[in-house]
């Protein structure tokens, strides 16, 4: 026998099935990971029949690909714990609201923290002209590379974030104060409604407003999303017209009470031309109500 | 040369070769690992908000458990514990506590598989002579009810003949054990399994400073000492429902509602059924094959085959929810309701349900029960409500104790059973007040 000519057959079907399988695994990606330019613009007619206008392009971009994060919560548990941030003690006093608690310290500080992570401190003697001063629409004064260095410390251990997510968030000075105006992210996307702005002066914390949760997402997985075509065709279902400026990806925040966890889930921002803005569900396409 | 040429490419195949299976191996296994992902993305879709998940913020919605919707009609619930202890009528929170804490040993004697036993009149009396909690309800109901309303169903004990009571003992015994005893006053019937209770746990039950001074008779009947403070109220029979009530009601019951003309019509036909409608009530009745299914009504669906007593009654529960929420202002809003009667004659089911006001039972023959349903063969053969609306008084009266009626009935005959209730002679009825009504041990007799 000449395994010559075995060897060389043997080879020519190698590659002949890696060929194959190559075709195979390109196309299923490539049907996975795009819309292809037909069924994009087929979707784009019968949207536009239904009032919907989206550009192709916005189509047939690549799929956008997120994991469900999650983290152990207790709704109770984590309002004492972010009050406790916020004063910088644990609360003297804890008073129950329809939605959350007010909570207050011995020497007359308070924070009322809301079940939707909503925050509002103002500290004891500056607060409120921290919060005079952020309601201006005064411009901001920017922040010396070194004034920026001790800001960036300063918000990182008072807030207990890490100092390269706060390094990314907006910093400035105004009249006496510096603040930081971040919006959460992981892994490049932003949560949904999860904006806060804190206000420090001397080093210490005066005031805070808007959404933040002091906590990180701990575990992930996998999440088989819908994409932008599955996205528009539910807005369609449920009457939205309008034009398309933006889709993109965001974390939508649950409270998942069997598991004790919060979970981030995959979310679309859908942006329109009148500067509506929809957020839908990328898992089950579900409308996401945006937090008052 | 040409021999280090033909090594060279010798070489050269066998990497290639090695390469190329390695290469054919990956490649397998990426097409084979994107096709289980997409397989498994429905899954994995499900998995990812689970049931209860709510977007952050808002209140979760609370399943609530059969036994924990207060079914069971209480009239009264007395302790006796170490020289401590004392009684409570039905409608105050004293008594309300006892129940809560008697429902996980009441359940647990009743499940499993354990006979329950027909025991003498005389070993009730020497339990009651010992530490005791006592229960007594304004129905006698089969112990399977019991068993259902007071914990997670699965597979209540076993008895070879019905088992019916309005009355429920457990009895502390020194060794730490509870034994529970059933009884209608007539017959009595002991638990073959027994519950470990806590004896620190008991103690401070009994120490309850909201229970009055109590004994119980022989049979079970019971005479407290306090005098229970009752609302006058008004009761009628307003019948008076809206167009889209009516629709509503009709997509309950599974008629077409393109049929609903005028709310007042007195008689729909559909090939499922009829649905008379009076000023007083209405009733739907199943055809020959027709019927409304069980499974329908259950959390979670079931084969007509497997549906089982503890299915019918949270069917039957469940029924009754939907019609209040549909007709809240002519099925009893303000009153709350219990369970009456669950009987079966044959493969027939009949579950009736009661109106309470302030947990006193309001009837009488005008008003037997405020729904009455019927089952068979896993559908709902017929469905009946009573229209009914209560007003509340802010009069209250003082009666005299359960313990001075005894004595007073007991004069002429021994009572079997004495309880308040609303009697309501016809509707509508103004003023009405709570009264003391006892059944004689004569009337067992006959």
């Amino acid at each position: 026998m000449n395994w010559k000519h075995v060897k060389n057959l043997f080879l020519l079907l190698l590659i002949a099935v890696n060929l194959l399988l190559f075709y195979f695994v390109y196309s299923d990606y490539s049907e996975t990971a795009f819309t292809d330019p037909v069924t994009a613009e087929n979707v784009a007619a019968l949207l536009r029949a239904d009032g919907i206008s989206v550009s192709e392009t916005l189509l047939t971009k690549k799929n956008d690909t997120a994991k469900t994060l999650s983290v152990p919560y207790d709704r109770e548990q984590y309002l004492l714990t972010a009050a406790a941030v916020l004063l910088g003690a644990a609360p003297d006093g804890i008073y129950l609201l329809p939605n959350g608690i007010r909570a207050e310290t011995a020497d007359g500080e308070s924070a009322v923290l809301l079940g939707d992570l909503t925050i509002s401190y103002r500290g004891k003697d500056s607060g409120n002209a921290a919060a005079e001063v952020c309601r201006q629409p005064s411009a901001h004064a920017p922040l010396s590379e070194e004034a920026l260095e001790t800001a960036v410390k300063a918000f990182s251990a008072l807030l207990d974030l890490p100092e390269e997510t706060v390094q990314a968030a907006d910093i400035y000075a105004k009249e006496g104060f510096t603040f930081l105006t971040i919006t959460q992210s992981a892994d490049g996307i932003p949560f949904s409604g999860i904006t806060c702005t804190f206000g420090m002066t001397r080093g210490a914390l005066v005031y805070a407003e808007g959404r933040h949760f002091f906590g990180a997402p701990q575990q992930s997985e996998e999440a088989p999303l819908l994409n932008r075509v599955n996205i528009l065709l539910k807005e369609r279902e449920r009457g939205t017209r309008g034009t398309v400026t933006d889709i993109s990806l965001c974390y939508a925040l649950y409270e998942a009470t069997e598991s004790e966890s919060l979970l981030f889930v995959p979310a679309y921002t859908v942006t329109y031309a009148d500067g509506s803005v929809s957020t839908v569900n990328a898992i089950s396409g579900d409308i996401v109500l945006p937090l008052a | 040369m040409e021999k280090i040429k033909k090594t060279f490419m010798a070489r050269v195949r066998n990497v290639l070769l090695f390469v190329l299976t390695v290469t054919m191996l990956l490649l397998a296994v990426l097409y084979l690992g994107g096709s289980q992902r997409s397989e498994s993305a429905a899954a994995l879709r499900a998995e990812a908000l689970p049931d209860g998940t709510v977007p952050i913020g808002e209140t979760v919605p609370v399943t609530v458990a059969l036994y924990q919707k207060d079914l069971l009609p209480l009239a009264f619930a007395g302790i006796r514990f170490q020289e401590n202890g004392g009684g409570a009528y039905g409608g105050e929170a004293a008594a309300a506590a006892l129940l809560e804490y008697a429902a996980e040993p009441i359940h647990h004697s009743l499940s499993g598989a354990f006979l329950l036993t027909e025991v003498s009149a005389s070993e009730f009396a020497d339990a009651l002579r010992g530490d005791y909690l006592f229960l007594d309800f304004y129905s006698v109901l089969p112990y399977q009810m019991y068993y259902a309303l007071t914990g997670e169903y699965a597979a209540a004990a076993r008895s070879s003949v019905a088992v019916g009571a309005d009355r429920l003992l457990l009895s502390f015994t020194e060794a730490e054990t509870v034994t529970l005893y059933l009884s209608d006053g007539a017959v009595f019937y002991r638990a073959g399994q027994t519950f470990a209770y806590k004896e620190t746990e008991v103690s401070a039950i009994a120490a309850d400073s909201r229970l009055s001074p109590f004994t119980v008779s022989e049979k079970g009947v019971p005479q407290c000492t306090a005098a229970p403070q009752t609302t006058t109220l008004s009761l009628s029979a307003n019948g008076e429902i809206s167009k889209a009530q009516y629709e509503s009601l009709l997509q309950l019951l599974a008629f077409r509602t393109t049929a609903a003309n005028d709310p007042q019509s007195q008689t729909l036909v559909d090939p499922h059924g009829t649905l008379r409608m009076t000023p007083s009530r209405f009733l739907f009745s199943a055809s020959r094959d027709g019927g409304i299914a069980v499974s329908d009504l259950l959390h979670t669906p079931k084969d007509t085959l497997d549906i089982d007593i503890y299915d019918i009654l949270s069917a039957c529960i469940s029924m009754l929810e939907q019609l209040r929420i549909t007709l809240p202002q002519v099925s009893g809003e303000g009153l709350s309701v219990y369970l009456d009667t669950f009987s079966r004659e044959e493969d027939i089911f009949t579950v009736t349900f009661g109106a309470m006001a302030n947990r006193i039972p309001t009837g009488g023959g005008t008003l037997p029960y405020l729904a009455k349903m019927t089952v068979q063969n896993g559908r709902f053969r017929s469905i009946e409500l009573r229209y009914i609306r209560a007003e509340f008084s802010s009069y209250a009266s003082t009666l005299f104790s359960s313990a001075w009626h005894y004595a007073y009935a007991a004069k002429k005959e021994t009572p079997r059973s004495l309880r308040l209730y609303y009697r309501v002679p016809t509707l509508p009825t103004a003023e009405l007040d709570a009264i003391w009504y006892y059944t004689a041990e004569s009337e067992v007799a006959q």
